[in-house]
């Protein structure tokens, strides 16, 4: 047991990191697509100079992505051996897909770099169109893994493998498309976020207080309120998906111990001895939002084995998500009302933080999605097929090696963060 | 069958393009001339780019078309992979600070060669331990001595290929002749004779055409020969085992199903790639002499 939680928080530490760079390489092409465009549109130089900019951000994060992507695979067969000997047979085209469309994005992003005009061009933009594509499909086949985690089919299991494999049944899942256009949303999100938070914070301290910093971040704020509608949207598909196929999940994450009608919503709270404490509750809430009606009734915790039952600790991820985007889509409506009223309060300092706050929201958001969804799956790893203390190698290594990846990674983070600065030295010594 | 092929191309790539890759440190850091120093600088990130894409389709390749080879190599080889991974995270590390971060620091320049010499000669053993279980240490020092010989050939090759006026053929020839020297005890031991024959071959054109035709592509052609008929006779010499003497790859591989959706995937995705990539390849070709 030990060496199994040894092996999770070692994975989890890889997988939380990973993510970080993972989707700003799905986000940032649209950042870069829509800058050039505008550029083309506004005939401004400035939109293009952004664009040239976040695409140098683009090739250094696509490297740091890789690189974290090749350790996790690496540690996915050493420390999950069990696991992989099911996974790997089933979802195999998923895997394999995601490769390639990251190679597809990886060809399409060094002949754009290298084939950047002088000059914006409606041909060279139209040629940048792949690498969003690709890289939104990268993130859709991967998404797809967990989603068939969650929801398993198409195969038969004999004698402890797998066999009868129907990859388009393993590929679209019931979770497929809810957990998939969720995450893809967010990725979306999180990195428009990131990016207004990043010259929020710059026009905070002063600098970055131009014309075109203050339209620049008006239509990163406005990006930012287009996908936290539009995660709202899906984030309600996948509770109503939850509600179907995973209640025991939606159950812990909103704090419901007991099966019944009138579920009440609860928001915030304390998770004692298997309940929520001290929540706010607003009457009949839950099964409004989940079966439309205050009459319905939302399976509690209590229809499913306590020895099957997740933590309801995934109802702080929840509320932490939740509350994230929350915050995100107050903000940038309230930024953007003040624009569109030409308000004096504006680009205020108290609503400049604010912005700020959200390139971290963001980011916090997608970890607090993707701590639900593993944690709400626990005590199994593949639902109902696989527990997660069966799925580790057996053996005490990944003990020993604790240490080494998260250190690893914490390294890379830091360095990242470094070049990035450097790359931002180097621009301001252009201009 | 034709699935089967896909982890071998990606892996060969690989085996190519880290070859460039790795010997590129290496040769920034023995070359004093400054201009050959900024074409080093100039052509080392598109090429890393690239490479380490390969190696990510040479493992999703393999542990999709061989679903079962990773659950299984991994824990045989733990040690030796984990060193692997680590060495190309701490790699990674000293290449964005070198690179990207673009730091002017003598020691980061050394520990990178360093670590660039050191990676073939351990990925070389990771193919070693899959060939031959429990090898001699005179076989581990010849295949090391093979891959970091045949690397320094493939990057001065390729060097010589963008900047003809450095002298890289005589660094081409000598890492040929000098792996050749490394395969003949390996050949010896391990019934791998040919390679020695054939590395030999492949320095001897390189001597003879370079000198003869002042070729600047020729080292290249010559490096890749030998690197080539070096993957080709491992390949074979391994088949049908993927882990000699217990595994095979007919053991491991997925269920046709599996490997036709994968070719199929593929096959959707060139075909859906090839109209944008033949655009911005036009962009570039009208753009390259303007391009910022």
């Amino acid at each position: 047991m030990k060496n199994t939680m040894a092996a999770r928080g070692l994975m989890g530490d890889s997988l939380g990191f990973h993510i970080l760079f993972a989707l700003l390489g799905v986000g940032i092409p649209l950042l870069i697509l829509l800058a050039e465009l505008l550029a083309l549109v506004k005939k401004d130089a400035r939109w293009y100079e952004d664009a040239r900019r976040w695409t140098e951000v683009l090739v250094v994060l696509f490297v740091t992505g890789a690189i974290s992507g090749t350790i996790i695979s690496m540690q996915f067969n050493t420390m999950w051996a069990p696991l992989m000997k099911l996974l790997e047979p089933a979802t195999a085209p998923a895997f394999f897909l995601e490769g390639f469309a990251f190679l597809i994005e990886s060809v399409f992003l060094t002949v754009y770099l290298v084939a950047w005009p002088k000059k914006p061009s409606w041909a060279h933009w139209v040629g940048g169109i792949p690498i969003m594509l690709a890289s939104a499909t990268s993130a859709f086949f991967i998404t797809t893994v967990n989603a068939f985690m969650n929801a398993p089919q198409g195969f038969t299991l004999k004698n402890g493998n797998v066999v009868n494999v129907n990859p388009i049944k393993t590929l679209f899942n019931p979770a497929t498309a809810t957990e998939t256009s969720h995450s893809v949303l967010a990725y979306y999100l999180a990195t428009a976020c990131l990016f207004m938070g990043y010259y929020a914070w710059r026009m905070w301290r002063g600098k970055a207080i131009g014309d075109h910093a203050k339209k620049r971040l008006v239509v990163l704020a406005a990006v930012s309120l287009v996908f936290a509608v539009l995660v709202s949207g899906s984030g309600d598909a996948s509770a109503r998906y939850l509600v179907k196929n995973e209640p025991a999940k939606l159950a812990a994450a909103e704090g419901l111990s007991q099966t019944t009608s009138h579920a009440p919503l609860k928001i915030g709270g304390i998770v004692s001895g298997g309940r929520l404490h001290g929540a706010l509750t607003i009457p009949s809430g839950l099964s409004i939002l989940a079966k439309g009606t205050p009459n319905a009734v939302v399976t509690g915790l209590d229809a499913t084995p306590p020895y099957n039952q997740p933590s309801m600790a995934i109802h702080y991820f929840f509320d932490g998500m939740v509350g994230s985007g929350t915050f995100i889509l107050l903000a940038t409506a309230l930024f953007l009302f003040l624009r569109w009223r030409k308000s004096k309060f504006t680009y205020h300092k108290v609503i400049l933080w604010a912005l700020a706050l959200c390139a971290w929201l963001g980011m916090l958001a997608v970890e607090f999605g993707w701590l639900l969804t593993e944690i709400g799956r626990q005590p199994f790893v593949i639902k109902g097929v696989l527990r997660t203390a069966d799925a580790a190698t057996p053996g005490s290594y990944a003990l020993r090696l604790g240490e080494v990846f998260p250190s690893l990674y914490l390294v890379l983070f830091a360095v990242t963060f470094w070049a990035l600065k450097r790359l931002r030295k180097r621009w301001e010594a252009k201009v | 069958m034709v699935a089967w092929l896909i982890p071998g191309v990606f892996a060969y790539l690989y085996a190519v393009f880290g070859g460039i890759e790795f010997a590129l440190p290496v040769l920034r850091l023995v070359t004093v001339n400054e201009r050959d120093q900024a074409v080093i600088n100039r052509w080392f990130s598109p090429v890393w780019e690239v490479t380490n894409v390969f190696l990510v389709m040479a493992i999703t390749g393999f542990a999709a078309v061989f679903p079962l080879v990773l659950p299984i190599l991994t824990p045989a080889l733990r040690w030796l992979l984990l060193l692997v991974g680590l060495g190309l995270g701490l790699r990674a590390l000293i290449v964005l600070i070198v690179f990207y971060g673009q730091a002017k620091n003598q020691l980061t320049n050394w520990l990178l060669a360093a670590i660039s010499l050191i990676l073939p000669a351990m990925l070389a053993q990771v193919v070693l331990d899959l060939i031959s279980p429990n090898p001699a240490p005179v076989q581990q020092v010849c295949t090391a001595l093979i891959a970091i010989f045949i690397s320094l050939a493939l990057g001065s090759g390729f060097l010589l290929m963008v900047r003809p006026a450095a002298p890289y053929r005589r660094v081409t020839i000598l890492s040929l002749l000098l792996a050749a020297v490394a395969a003949y005890p390996l050949g010896h031991i391990a019934s791998l004779t040919p390679i020695a024959a054939m590395i030999m071959g492949a320095a001897t054109l390189a001597a003879s055409l370079t000198i003869v035709f002042r070729s600047r592509w020729m080292p290249l052609v010559a490096s890749w020969l030998a690197l080539t008929l070096v993957f080709v006779r491992i390949l074979q010499r391994q088949w049908p085992y993927v882990l000699y003497p217990n595994v095979t790859y007919a053991q491991v591989a997925a269920a046709p199903a599996i490997h036709q959706a994968i070719v199929w995937g593929m096959v959707v995705g060139v075909i859906l790639s090839l109209p944008g990539l033949a655009w911005l390849v036009v962009v570039l070709a009208k753009n390259f002499g303007q391009a910022v």
